[in-house]
């Protein structure tokens, strides 16, 4: 099965869903700060990261954008909590795959992770470095309908 | 100059000072008694001047009027003194028949004279016109000493300046006198009409029109420095005059002595026009400091207030009862004397310039609490969302009530956050052309609608929305039959939401949209809040209203 890397600051919530992924057949490597998401990275080469954006040391959104670009050969989708229109556009232009609001169904969680994880999410990944604006507005009606439903 | 044109100098300023003086009368003395027949007065002692150097029949008629400038300084003093009309017609009467008497049985002729060539002198008819001139003065006088006697404060002031200026009109009306009384001399008291004319007015408008102050003051400089410059030309006439250059030493001597005495001079016209109008620029520096201190509206008036009673009351002069210093526009305070008006009008500006500061730091101060609690609401948002982001992990095994459960109390916090979230983060619409029937949620068979096909406004769709959203929500909580309502109106459109529900206690009504004030069961007490923030930032309104059949209504405003 799948390697996902899942890089979230809250310990409990990191061993919930760490349990949660593997319960579904995945295996999953977890990391508590931007550093060592990089690390383990580097080490496990998993074929998705689901990264939170507000960490410590710097807590900023910016910060955790400044990563997503960094994992983006591989499918990275942004979790956060703070659900902002504009912060979905800004971490889908920096690469990501896709942007879930805290907090977040495990259904949802799971239905995200697996689309990402098919072969043709790395296609679109390329695809998406192409055409970006056509994608971007695709994210945002996505995310408009989300906050509508 | 020789002596015959300072006559007719003097008498052509006269005639000129008569007139404009009349005019600035009439134009600004509005409200003072006696303002309009003053006027009048001016003109015909302007005229009577021109007769003087005219000599001829139109010169002869033009003094014959004498009685009738005697008959309206009755009217005025009259007026002044809050007379009946009765002393008026007597006096016009006496007038006219003397003015008419003096100009068929002749006033009198022009006689050579030393000094001026010729001058003009009242014979019979004219002496007997004369005569009753000078009773109806006396008359005059007697009104206004009698005014002068029973008024008070300003009024008092008033009555007597114009009193002292009559004083220099009898000295210089004396000059005519030396034909008839046979004295042969050069008749110089004639030479100080124009002043008599220019300080009567003065006298009249000193506390009506403040403008006349600051030519009050001018020429009360010039003439100090004109008097020191002939001074100095009178010392030194004639001192080393054999030595070339003398006079243009002089000269340079009285000039920069002129200028050297300038600041001076100009400090000394002030205090004159102006008794208890100092200001210095300590007293300007502490002002602006008090004011400074200020941390609100009331708190600034009460200093200004302190700041005048203070300063007038230490400069001798406690006349300035009535005074709010809020006014900008001093100038109407008929009730105080030019120094203390000047006074206030100075604080009044620093007033002013203390409200704009104030202003300015109250907005500063509100757009940081805004800031602060934007920043505030993100925190807490961020803050609630992850422990509740690993309570919907940590149900995730659990039966499907208890999801169930879990997560519509999930919904019901999310809610609370995302309206916390737009409540407190500022943010911007973006106004655009919108079909409101577009705008409008889905409703359902509960809800009426009475909207104009087609109608469109200037609106953020998704605020609009979000406003139509909550209301309609609210009105679904408190009653079974909803109705939208919306029209357009020459200044925007109204759109009114209205419910059947119990309708709106009494006591929150004034208070409906602050936050938490008002909730639904499910509600987050913060709808009505967002709601009028929306409006706000539209630039419009929302309020409760009355609508026949409906015990609720929400109007929204929007402008054009």
């Amino acid at each position: 099965m799948s390697k996902i890397l899942l890089v979230d600051d809250e310990p409990a919530f990191l061993r919930l869903a760490a349990a949660w992924l593997e319960k579904q057949g995945h295996t999953v490597a977890t990391a508590a700060d931007g550093a060592q998401a990089r690390d383990l990275f580097q080490q496990e080469r998993p074929d998705l990261v689901l990264l939170d954006l507000v960490m410590p040391p710097e807590r900023t959104p910016e910060a955790g954008l400044a990563l997503v670009p960094i994992f983006a050969t591989v499918p990275v989708v942004v979790l956060t909590a703070h659900a902002e229109h504009e912060l979905a556009l800004r971490a889908v232009a920096a690469g990501a795959w896709d942007f879930l609001a805290k907090p977040v169904e495990p259904e949802t969680f799971c239905a995200s992770s697996s689309a990402g994880l098919w072969p043709s999410a790395r296609w679109s990944r390329r695809w998406q470095l192409c055409v970006q604006p056509a994608y971007r507005t695709m994210a945002s009606s996505a995310l408009a309908l989300r906050s509508s439903a | 100059m020789d002596a015959s044109t300072a006559l007719m100098a003097a008498m052509g300023l006269c005639a000129l000072a008569g007139a404009g003086l009349a005019i600035l009368l009439w134009r600004h003395g509005g409200g003072i008694a006696g303002t309009r027949p003053l006027a009048a007065f001016l003109l015909l002692v302007g005229g009577w001047s021109v007769g003087l150097l005219i000599p001829g029949r139109l010169g002869a008629v033009l003094m014959a009027l004498a009685p009738l400038g005697g008959a309206l300084f009755v009217h005025f003093s009259a007026l002044m003194a809050g007379l009946g009309r009765s002393v008026v017609r007597w006096a016009y009467g006496v007038g006219a028949v003397a003015a008419l008497a003096a100009i068929v049985g002749g006033t009198g002729s022009f006689v050579p004279w030393p000094g001026t060539g010729t001058l003009f002198r009242y014979e019979g008819a004219g002496l007997a016109a004369s005569a009753t001139t000078a009773v109806l003065a006396v008359a005059g006088h007697l009104l206004l000493l009698r005014a002068w006697r029973t008024a008070s404060g300003v009024r008092r002031h008033q009555v007597g300046l114009v009193l002292l200026s009559s004083g220099l009109g009898l000295l210089s009306v004396s000059g005519l006198a030396f034909p008839v009384l046979g004295i042969d001399t050069y008749p110089w008291p004639l030479l100080v009409l124009p002043l008599y004319l220019a300080v009567l007015a003065y006298g009249v408008l000193r506390y009506r029109l403040m403008a006349v102050n600051r030519w009050a003051v001018r020429a009360v400089c010039w003439g100090l420095l004109i008097a020191l410059a002939a001074l100095v030309s009178a010392l030194t006439a004639g001192f080393a005059a054999e030595r070339v250059g003398a006079p243009f030493i002089w000269t340079a001597v009285a000039l920069l002595s002129g200028l050297g005495l300038a600041g001076p001079v100009r400090r000394l016209a002030d205090r004159i026009v102006y008794p208890g109008g100092d200001v210095t620029a300590a007293d300007l520096a502490r002002w602006r400091q008090e004011l400074g201190e200020a941390t609100d509206e009331t708190a600034l008036t009460t200093t200004a207030a302190r700041l005048l009673h203070q300063h007038v009351a230490l400069t001798g002069d406690a006349a300035v009862a009535e005074f709010d210093p809020g006014e900008q526009d001093v100038s109407d305070l008929v009730h105080a004397p030019p120094g203390p008006r000047r006074v206030a009008e100075v604080l009044a500006e620093l007033v002013a310039q203390a409200r704009a500061d104030l202003i300015k730091r109250r907005a500063f101060v509100e757009r940081q609490r805004l800031a602060e609690l934007g920043a505030l609401a993100a925190t807490v948002a961020h803050d609630l969302r992850n422990p509740m982001n690993v309570i919907a992990m940590a149900v995730a095994d659990a039966t499907p009530e208890t999801r169930g459960e879990v997560r519509i109390q999930l919904g019901r916090m999310d809610a609370l956050v995302r309206d916390l979230l737009d409540y407190a983060k500022p943010w911007r619409v973006d106004p655009a052309e919108t079909v409101l029937v577009d705008a409008l949620p889905q409703t359902d068979g509960s809800v009426t609608t009475d909207i104009p096909p087609g109608l469109s406004l200037r609106a953020d769709n998704a605020r609009l929305r979000q406003a139509l959203v909550n209301l309609l929500d609210n009105a679904r909580a408190a009653g079974d039959r909803i109705l939208v309502a919306a029209e357009r109106h020459p200044d925007g459109v109204v759109i009114d939401i209205c419910d059947d529900g119990p309708g709106i206690p009494a006591d929150i009504r004034t208070s409906l949209f602050q936050p938490f004030v008002s909730r639904s069961q499910d509600g987050t007490g913060l709808g009505l809040a967002i709601v009028a923030k929306v409006m706000a930032a539209h630039g419009g309104s929302v309020s409760l209203a009355e609508r026949p059949g409906w015990s609720t209504c929400f109007r929204l405003r929007f402008p054009v």
